[in-house]
């Protein structure tokens, strides 16, 4: 790390998150002497440790300060039987997940979400609407950024394709013009429609398509029915995002809610008596209590101000995010995270789970 | 008690009676939806003023918050239908729009610290005040979509009749003045607005003269399904 750079010094104003599990009888075999002290390469700065006890249950750890590159877990009895494995958490960096404790943890940068941008409107409102989706993408990488999600969503400065029947995979952003004969069912716009009810019929549809497999795909457009904004997991496409310019609720923060959605955040669907609840933090009553305030989660939300460790482990470890249906999996295959249970005995930290300080 | 003492005492519950009445009959919003409001017993409960909350600000809706919204309006009270009515009309209260101005505020201030050494900084202005200002009228001019969605489909007399108010209230191109709640004044529609009160009025009903006619100023076309 070249602690003489201003800007590399502050994204390694690192926390980090070690989850240690103590192997029980069942697991015994897999039990592993722990290192001690643990030390974070590309790292500087406050840290938490997760350890997972003897049934399998997590817990916040500890923090380092900063300046302190190296984690002593060693004297805990919490731990006493063994490790297991650890997550690492660090600002402007991506979380690692090792199934086993090395004597060090090298952080890797954070995960690069590809996008295609698709904006959906009239010549005279273009400059409008590409300057307002620059801000919703930078406000997502802000909020990632901020609370260690080590996601970014690189879109680069503006560059248009030029219109052509193919749409260039390679390009971020796309300008559709709206048809104004709206009977014509082909149309580039009619084919986006105005919400997840398209989203099933756009993505099988034949090239040309105004869609890129693999990518996360954010269409703008005038409305989307009954939401300001929408992510379309439900209908088995969270590659696919729809934003609202009339509906603006949840402001600079939506892009990365609906982000959130798309890296599995949709679950629980249902908690408790709410049959809908669909991931959303303030839905889900006593399992969010402490840590719904400002959630990235929360319905509605139009300033942010936290994720929570279990969030931040679901988005990139889960199964069910969309990163994972990529085949892309981290180094631990995906993880079952039982959301709905708030259980500490699950292969996942708690849902809830928050750093207890604020990330340096 | 004398007879003029019975008098009295008739006539002060008379009045008594007025007084609510004035009070609970959406002529005189600022008591229904302001600190006064406590005194009144027809007021939005804690429960209905959650119940509108949670659908005016919710990104990705499910289908369950407005219908919350329109049973409870539907079933037991017409202070969910005063508060959507009011939120219609004249924009968020002027707590909601504190609320909305602070958190606008602090997100905005975040990004730009955030943006300040990368490629896209030229498109982020510094002038906190006025992106704050325009991001709380989008806000608030996007409630009041919720709000005439809300309204249409409860559909009753006094919701028709919120529409209606709503259709008689002139427009302009920019998005309502959020202070207006708290001045009490009125305050024009955004034309967005004013087309989804047209059509939402359309979706329930046959227009009335106000809708109607705002509805070819408009040019809205009447396409919805009913």
């Amino acid at each position: 790390m070249n602690g003489k750079a201003p800007s590399v010094l502050h994204c390694a104003m690192v926390a980090a998150t070690a989850s240690l599990i103590a192997a029980g009888e069942a697991n015994a075999a897999m039990q592993v002497e722990c290192p001690t002290p643990i030390r974070f390469r590309e790292w500087n700065g406050a840290a938490a440790i997760v350890l997972e006890r003897a049934q399998g249950a997590y817990r916040l750890f500890d923090y380092a300060s900063a300046g302190r590159d190296e984690v002593d877990v060693h004297p805990t009895s919490v731990y006493a039987t063994g490790c297991w494995a650890l997550v690492a958490f660090a600002r402007g960096l991506r979380p690692a997940l090792l199934d086993s404790v090395p004597d060090t943890v090298r952080l890797e940068p954070t995960v690069v979400l590809q996008t295609a941008i698709w904006l959906v409107t009239t010549d005279d409102k273009r400059d409008d609407l590409e300057r307002r989706a620059v801000h919703e993408v930078e406000g997502a990488n802000q909020v990632f950024y901020d609370h260690a999600a080590g996601f970014e969503l690189r879109i680069g400065v503006p560059e248009w394709e030029q219109e052509s029947k193919a749409y260039d995979p390679q390009s971020v952003w796309h300008f559709i013009r709206i048809d104004p004969d709206t009977s014509n069912k082909n149309s580039p716009s009619s084919v986006i429609g105005d919400g997840c009810n398209s989203a099933v019929a756009l993505a099988g549809r034949a090239d040309p398509r105004p869609y890129v497999p693999d990518r996360l795909n954010i269409y703008v457009i005038d409305r989307v029915a009954g939401h300001a904004a929408e992510t379309c997991s439900r209908v088995g496409h969270p590659e696919i995002i729809y934003l609202s310019q009339s509906e603006m609720q949840g402001s600079f923060g939506r892009l990365a809610h609906e982000v959130g959605h798309a890296l599995g955040l949709w679950t629980p669907d249902r908690y408790g008596d709410d049959p809908e609840v669909r991931g959303h933090a303030d839905r889900m009553g006593a399992l969010f209590a402490e840590a719904v305030r400002g959630n990235l989660m929360n319905s509605g939300v139009n300033d942010v101000e936290n994720i929570t460790l279990g969030q931040i482990f679901r988005m990139h470890f889960d199964s069910t995010t969309w990163r994972q249906f990529l085949g892309r999996p981290e180094p631990s295959p995906g993880r079952r995270c039982a959301a709905e249970y708030p259980s500490w005995s699950e292969p996942c930290p708690p849902l809830a789970l928050r750093p207890e300080v604020k990330w340096p | 008690m004398t007879s003029e003492g019975l008098r009295w005492a008739r006539l002060a519950a008379l009045a008594l009676a007025f007084a609510a009445v004035v009070a609970t009959s959406g002529c005189w919003p600022p008591v229904l939806v302001g600190r006064l409001c406590g005194l009144n017993p027809f007021c939005p409960t804690p429960t209905e003023r959650e119940i509108v909350a949670s659908w005016l600000e919710c990104i990705d809706c499910p289908e369950q918050y407005l219908d919350s919204v329109v049973s409870r309006a539907r079933t037991t009270s017409w202070g969910v239908v005063l508060l959507l009515g009011w939120t219609l009309t004249r924009g968020p209260d002027s707590a909601s729009v504190r609320t909305l101005d602070a958190d606008v505020r602090h997100a905005y201030q975040e990004v730009l610290a955030y943006v300040q050494n990368r490629p896209t900084r030229s498109y982020f202005s510094t002038n906190v005040d006025s992106v704050v200002a325009r991001e709380v009228q989008r806000l608030a001019q996007s409630w009041q979509m919720r709000a005439a969605i809300a309204l249409g489909r409860i559909g009753n007399k006094e919701a028709l009749g919120w529409l209606d108010s709503a259709c008689s209230l002139p427009t302009h191109s920019t998005p309502t003045a959020p202070a207006a709640a708290s001045s009490g004044g009125v305050s024009p529609l955004s034309i967005s607005v004013a087309r989804v009160a047209v059509a939402e009025r359309f979706r329930t009903d046959t227009l009335s003269a106000s809708c109607s006619l705002r509805a070819r100023i408009l040019g809205v076309a009447l396409r919805v399904t009913r």
